[in-house]
């Protein structure tokens, strides 16, 4: 077989549908069976991006996860199982694509990508994938295509949205800090627990990143650097945006330029405002006795006599009040409660001597209570230490947790 | 004749502000008078619609000069007319900066720091004039034309 060839004789059939598209070939197929591609995040986006690299015949791909397997994970993150349930996300992947494709090379990494060994980790790669989930991976992934000379094929996705760039496009284009110079502060940028995900959502992103990938490696990208917008439910879902072009002054990509070591002394969390909150820690707190309360406690208070006296008031979203709530409860989110606090202290009737204040994870109630209080001095306001998902821990193990 | 170009725009229709500003278009170019007013559509995405009543597009009338120091003072609510738009102190041709601080001050429904940071909008938002990056347009500075698209969107993270 020639030089210029695929490695094995059935591959000529496997890839033959892609292969007899013009501008594509037998040269692209090679460019893609001699190519490598690191893709970080096996999540949702790197589960459909990991899915059809492997199918398309990348030679090599490396995966890069420090997760484990949840059953949150699996409405979207569509290459681990409910067997796979607590294995690495970078081990689950690979046994995923391995089973598609055998013929792959895949190279694990279980480690969280730093700054120490992000230079390391993809150097050996031809492209990398930017599927991962906060904004100091984000910037250190920027940087080390930037330093590394490679091209960062990037894609994001919440709620019913989605983005996706190409930055460090032939080490001309605009890198992340060109575009995002200045980090948003942490509790801005909502993780998909918080605000929620569409599955398919990911499952689009993550399929166009593979693609760009594709094009890069097949030499059949148009090179203009630009940032594609979805949004679900949008009309029409797609829109493409014209992108500046690289800032002289950007610290990575400009004039003056990124050396490797700075990367390495760079602490990218803190240059982000901090890691994201640990909401669930934080609404444990323990705080004053005398203005929060266990849910142990409260359900003690809803067995007696003072329960008849007593209202519990949840501050969820009504979307999230309609998953589950406790049956004597009545919803205010804490939105319309912000807004209007004057006409949330008037629903109380006159009887009522005690305000139990609950939410999902007792952060958003404590804000509630505060503001409750302040009108209505005249009831005791408490809210509930660790919210639903404590209710659920301590009291009734039947009560949903989402 | 710019009492009229009021007139016929019907403030409170926005089916008609489309007409309005090919009519004030027309005005302009025809017979050089200056329109009074600019129609433009801003659009809200990533998270930012919910700022703005989870509504992501929004028509929307600004006079066509405003004040130097971006204060938006008139009530939302009333039409914009010659009157009003009498500000004594300095003006400058309606611009994407004014833009902001209208909104942040006529449409904006609650968390200002979510859309706005000093004078600007907050780190993490991208705003495109007509489909390109409003960098490539002359950021707050760009003068706003009628019929002109102003999309915000917030950065996402998530994956």
């Amino acid at each position: 077989m020639s030089a210029a060839g695929l490695n094995h004789l059935d591959d000529y059939q496997r890839y033959g549908r892609q292969m007899i598209l013009d501008g594509f070939g037998l040269p692209g197929q090679v460019a893609l069976q001699n190519a490598s591609v690191v893709v970080v995040g096996a999540g949702g986006l790197g589960c459909p991006a990991l899915q059809y690299l492997a199918a398309s015949g990348i030679g090599r791909i490396g995966i890069v996860d420090h997760d484990v397997v949840e059953l949150s994970n699996l409405h979207r993150q569509i290459l681990h199982t409910e067997q796979r349930v607590g294995m690495p996300k970078a081990e689950s992947a690979a046994e995923a694509i391995r089973t598609l494709n055998s013929k792959i090379k895949i190279n694990i990494y279980t480690e969280a990508l730093s700054a120490l060994n992000a230079l390391d980790i993809l150097s050996s790669y031809d492209v990398i994938l930017d599927c991962t989930d906060n904004a100091p991976t984000r910037y250190l992934l920027s940087d080390t295509a930037v330093a590394l000379g490679k091209p960062l094929v990037s894609g994001a996705a919440q709620k019913f949205d989605g983005q996706l760039c190409v930055y460090n496009l032939n080490n001309e284009g605009p890198c992340y800090r060109c575009i995002f110079p200045k980090p948003p502060a942490p509790e801005h940028a909502g993780t998909c627990e918080e605000t929620g995900i569409l599955g398919t959502v990911t499952g689009v992103i993550g399929t166009l990143q593979a693609l760009e990938a594709i094009k890069l490696l097949a030499g059949m990208h148009e090179g203009k650097a630009s940032l594609l917008i979805y949004s679900a439910l949008g009309v029409p879902p797609f829109r493409s945006i014209k992108l500046r072009s690289r800032r002289p002054t950007c610290p990575a990509c400009g004039q003056e330029g990124l050396k490797e070591g700075q990367i390495r002394d760079t602490d990218y969390v803190a240059f982000c405002g901090g890691g994201p909150p640990d909401w669930e820690k934080k609404g444990m707190m323990q705080g004053d006795p005398g203005l929060r309360i266990t849910p142990t406690k409260l359900n003690d208070i809803l067995a007696s006599e003072a329960a008849s006296h007593t209202k519990i008031l949840d501050v969820r979203p009504r979307t999230e009040f309609g998953i589950c709530h406790l049956w004597e409860s009545i919803n205010i989110p804490l939105k319309e409660l912000s807004a209007n606090p004057t006409t949330t202290a008037s629903v109380l009737e006159d009887g009522v001597k005690e305000v139990y204040v609950v939410c999902r994870l007792g952060n958003d109630s404590q804000i509630a209570a505060d503001a409750l209080r302040a009108l209505r001095r005249d009831v005791v306001v408490k809210d509930v230490i660790g919210g639903l998902k404590a209710w659920s821990r301590d009291v009734d193990p039947d009560f949903p947790v989402y | 004749m710019p009492q009229r170009c009021c007139q016929y725009a019907g403030w409170q229709l926005p089916s008609l502000t489309e007409d309005y500003g090919t009519f004030c278009r027309l005005r302009r170019n025809d017979c050089g008078v200056t329109a009074v007013h600019i129609s433009l559509k801003v659009e809200f995405g990533g998270g930012l619609e919910l700022l703005f009543d989870n509504q992501r597009s929004h028509k929307l009338t600004l006079p066509a000069r405003v004040p130097l120091d971006n204060s938006t003072s008139s009530p939302p609510s009333s039409p914009p007319s010659p009157q009003n738009n009498e500000y004594e102190g300095e003006t400058k041709p309606v611009d994407v900066a004014y833009l902001i601080h209208w909104l942040r001050h006529h449409l904006l429904k609650e968390r200002a720091e979510l859309f706005m940071e000093g004078d600007t909008v907050r780190p993490g938002i991208l705003v495109l004039i007509n489909d390109t990056d409003w960098e490539l347009e002359g950021e707050g500075e760009y003068v706003i034309k009628n019929g002109d698209e102003v999309v915000f969107i917030s950065t996402l993270h998530g994956g």
